[in-house]
């Protein structure tokens, strides 16, 4: 691997608006990441507050607190947020942040595309958010928003369509610069096999935003255009197919889960070797699993549609294609493992996030190969067991991983280091919770109880229970993570160095903490050790 | 950011250039869906 080494660089340009012009304009990725990184956790607790709303209700049978149709745009907005305004912009602020660091650039390629990518951000959901108190409520659909379900919607849609669109233009405006600052903006000297893992993992993420969110992109627009405007793409009394809508959807949505989690697992790259140190096991075929990956998102969609009835041939090809992902992944956790393996281990709050990550993950990837299973699916889809596998893979999994780098990063951002005691508290009630959460949803989708129901028989009322206690526990204890970034960003703690972590490498870490207004002003020399 | 020298200048327009493939490619993505589609 390569060592930096800093050529004695002044930092003199530290000058920059401040106040509300600061983050109104700014064009510094730092600044950017961190507007990224608030408005991920504001939505996260807004996203969770209605996820607390679908537990409340089924902490027990018959209708509670909300009516169906509530109900049911509690579990559409709870998805789309979750999905575009916590996990993508949480993981884009962490580009922000640090791939610039990463990869000895001053700044982003394009860092006035960048302040707009943000900024389109707070519009787009707040055309989702109020559709909330429009005559008729929010969408109810579904996050997938299938036709003609969704054609049904009142008021809400065109503005639920504007938003995705929205949310989309500041995805591929994100993922441009990301490829731009990666392709063009390396040290001199930095080849692409020398770059860290999340760097790579990040590119390839990119180019799977610019290829799929067009796609999303374009089924919603012609959903618009049979709600308003008289096309039929779905609608069969025209000659359209509805079932089309679902191919093109889960053509953008497959490669849409590997969006979320790819970024997750170069986090998880970053910090494995740290706490164990050691360097990361088996770099070079980390790349590849993570092209391959990307590469066999493309293929694989029509697994969500098992039930809708296709020919035999096409369900095995997507079985066979399905499967054929656990090879790249299992080489992602091999490797982790064996980054481990006789390491000097020690388990701070990211360490322990990173290792929760892995193991929980697992479980997640696991039950997807159980859904990817032709025969088997016809029994698990639209249960609670998909409910289970997916919360497994974004909640432990993307989740997980950006509270790991949260912590990870946080001394570097803000110059002092984290409460570990808090750091530890809220990482053992995060793990606990968040399998007394899901786990039993397991059992619940086995036993045949259906997804998106505010009501269910009596014989699933122990285990919906138990769900929401962990619910609820999970929910709460993130009011530590806020606490501990708050107490951090004022300066109670220690002061952090340069380094902030013992096993840290990486031209970040060369870097003061909390670093230079401009990162690297004079490109740092990159020298073959 | 020093941009004032001919490296960097050189560096903003290959960032443009790529911008404008990538968002051609997504743009064509996008329309030739719905067209494909529609035709």
């Amino acid at each position: 691997m390569s060592e930096a080494v800093l050529n004695g660089v002044e930092h003199q340009h530290d000058h920059h608006p401040t106040g509300i012009k600061r983050w109104l304009f700014t064009t510094n990725h730092k600044d950017i990441g961190t507007l990224y990184l608030c408005f991920s956790l504001l939505m996260f607790f807004i996203g969770g507050a209605m996820a607390l709303v679908i537990r409340a209700e089924l902490f027990s049978p018959g209708i509670q607190y909300v009516d169906p149709q509530f109900f049911n745009s509690m579990t559409t907005m709870h998805a789309l947020i979750m999905v575009f305004g916590v996990v993508m912009p949480g993981t884009v602020g962490f580009a922000n942040w640090m791939l610039p660091m990463m990869i000895g650039a001053p700044d982003m390629a394009l860092p006035r595309m960048n302040n707009w990518s943000f900024w389109i951000l707070p519009f787009a959901f707040t055309l989702l958010l109020m559709t909330l108190l429009l005559p008729g409520g929010g969408p109810a659909g579904g996050w997938t928003m299938y036709p003609p379900l969704m054609l049904q919607t009142e008021h809400a849609l065109p503005f639920v369509i504007f938003a995705v669109h929205f949310m989309g233009v500041s995805s591929v405006m994100g993922a441009i610069n990301i490829v731009a600052t990666i392709l063009n903006m390396r040290a001199p000297g930095m080849k692409l096999l020398d770059m860290p893992l999340f760097v790579w993992t990040w590119l390839v993420t990119a180019f799977l935003l610019i290829g799929s969110i067009p796609v999303l992109a374009g089924a919603v627009t012609m959903l618009l255009t049979d709600k308003f405007f008289g096309t039929s793409f779905f609608d069969a009394a025209g000659g359209g197919d509805p079932v089309l809508f679902q191919h093109v959807f889960w053509f953008f949505g497959h490669p849409e889960v590997y969006i979320l989690i790819l970024p997750a697992f170069g986090v998880v790259s970053q910090i494995i070797p740290t706490f164990a140190r050691k360097p990361l096991f088996g770099y070079v075929s980390m790349v590849y699993a993570t092209c391959s990956i990307a590469l066999l998102s493309f293929i694989v969609w029509a697994h969500h549609m098992f039930t809708v009835g296709m020919p035999l041939a096409a369900e095995l090809f997507f079985m066979y294609a399905t499967m054929s992902i656990a090879v790249p992944t299992g080489v992602k956790i091999f490797n982790w493992i064996a980054t481990m393996w006789r390491g000097e281990m020690t388990f701070e709050t990211p360490m322990l996030f990173a290792v929760a990550f892995v193991i929980l993950f697992t479980i997640g990837g696991f039950s997807g190969l159980m859904l990817g299973i032709a025969p088997v699916d016809f029994q698990y889809h639209d249960t609670y067991f998909v409910v289970a596998h997916f919360h497994y893979v974004l909640v432990s999994g993307a989740i997980f991983s950006m509270m790991a780098g949260a912590y990870y990063w946080l001394p570097k951002w803000t110059g002092y280091m984290y409460d570990e005691k808090l750091g530890k508290l809220h990482f053992w009630l995060s793990v606990v919770s968040v399998n007394l959460l899901f786990f039993p949803q397991h059992f619940l989708g086995l036993a045949g109880m259906p997804r998106r129901i505010p009501d269910y028989s009596t014989q699933f009322s122990e285990w919906n229970a138990i769900s929401s206690v962990g619910g609820f526990v999970f929910g709460f204890s993130q009011l530590i993570l806020v606490w501990v970034i708050i107490k951090s960003a004022r300066g109670h703690g220690e002061k952090a160095t340069a380094q902030v972590w013992e096993g840290a490498n990486g031209l970040e870490w060369t870097l003061s903490s909390p670093p230079p207004y401009h990162s690297f002003e004079v490109p740092p020399k990159i020298s073959r050790s | 950011m020093p941009i004032n020298n001919k490296d960097n200048n050189e560096v903003a327009t290959k960032n443009k250039r790529l911008a404008v493939v990538l968002g051609l490619i997504s743009l064509t993505i996008y329309v030739g869906y719905i067209l494909a589609y529609y035709f």
